[in-house]
């Protein structure tokens, strides 16, 4: 089983009212592991950013993601082209898999639209050129198979907090 | 998580301490309530553009941006979207007041609490006749001298039945 937890305010430590969901809103999601779902290497990340404008970029691109996701319309009408598009693509089960990345200064925040209006967050990344390595690549398809693995055998939990 | 959650809460308190930061948020909060005025109001950005005659660039940066938007260019991006606006006032930390797209949100949530409300409401009507039933049957046994306790019973439950 695969549990994801559902990134709020809350969640982020964010101390204001969540945003009111609007019809099919999305749902910006993120791994956790250990026994009792306690460890979110995603919230760890961060949590351990040290530049004090990374900070602020990765906790303001947070806060503009939850809101947007629960508005539930497309996100590139909240994003201009540079902040919000496909960053890389590639084949996985007979289909391409497109991972996209919202970017706010140094922050890049890639994600991958899932079923069930899922959009699965699974690492931060701080870069100050924005091509993706190769690596930083194989990274994300790994994680992104992963979640479609999960997502086919139908054993994907979701935490709300 | 829960450590995660409280070192980043603490690492916002700090952030927050810093006025600019602050006011990018409020900056950027305000961008994405016009932005969805105006995908609410049927309007694409370029219809927006051609409306305020502003260059497509200035479009993006207003719906998009973290600036110091002015209330003339708020003013301006309302009334292209046939909405007017005011400045309300809240408390820090409580909800922000509904925007005219939530409407519906908010009426659906006001119905359900009401309903909600009713069917409490009646569970607790049943429940006070049921306790009112009680508290009688113990009375009257209390009441009947034991040698009539038995007789008394049967015409309890007869008269509980009916």
């Amino acid at each position: 089983m695969t549990v994801l937890l559902e990134l709020s305010y809350e969640v982020l430590g964010i101390p204001e009212a969540e945003p009111r969901p609007g019809q099919n809103p999305w749902h910006p999601v993120t791994p956790v592991s250990g026994p009792d779902a306690e460890e979110c290497p995603f919230l760890e990340q961060v949590g351990q950013l040290k530049d004090r404008r990374d900070q602020k970029a990765a906790m303001q691109a947070l806060k503009k993601l939850i809101e947007v996701a629960a508005t539930g319309l497309p996100m590139t009408r909240f994003y201009h082209e540079k902040q919000c598009h496909e960053i890389h693509s590639f084949q996985y089960d007979g289909k391409t898999r497109r991972i996209w990345r919202i970017r706010q200064g140094s922050i890049r925040l890639p994600f991958y639209y899932g079923a069930g209006r899922l959009l699965f967050l699974p690492t931060v990344l701080v870069k100050r050129r924005d091509k993706l390595t190769r690596g930083e690549e194989l990274e994300l398809e790994t994680h992104i198979k992963e979640f479609i693995q999960a997502e086919d055998a139908n054993s994907l939990t979701v935490i709300r907090s | 998580m829960r450590t995660a959650t409280e070192k980043l809460s603490a690492m916002w308190a700090e952030l927050s301490q810093d006025p600019e930061f602050k006011f990018k948020l409020k900056a950027q909060d305000t961008a994405v309530t016009l932005a969805r005025a105006v995908v609410e109001s049927g309007l694409s950005q370029a219809d927006l553009a051609k409306a305020l005659d502003w260059k497509p660039s200035r479009v993006s940066r207003v719906l998009h941006g973290d600036s110091n938007l002015t209330l003339r260019t708020i003013l301006e991006v309302a009334q292209a979207c046939d909405l007017d606006f005011d400045v309300i006032l809240r408390r820090a930390g409580e909800a922000r007041a509904a925007q005219p797209w939530e409407q519906g949100e908010l009426w659906k949530d006001s119905r359900k609490l009401y309903e909600d409300a009713r069917h409490t409401l009646r569970q607790a009507n049943e429940m006070l006749r049921t306790a009112e039933a009680i508290n009688n049957r113990v009375w009257r046994t209390a009441r009947t001298p034991m040698v009539n306790r038995e007789r008394s019973e049967m015409k309890s439950q007869a008269y509980e039945a009916a």
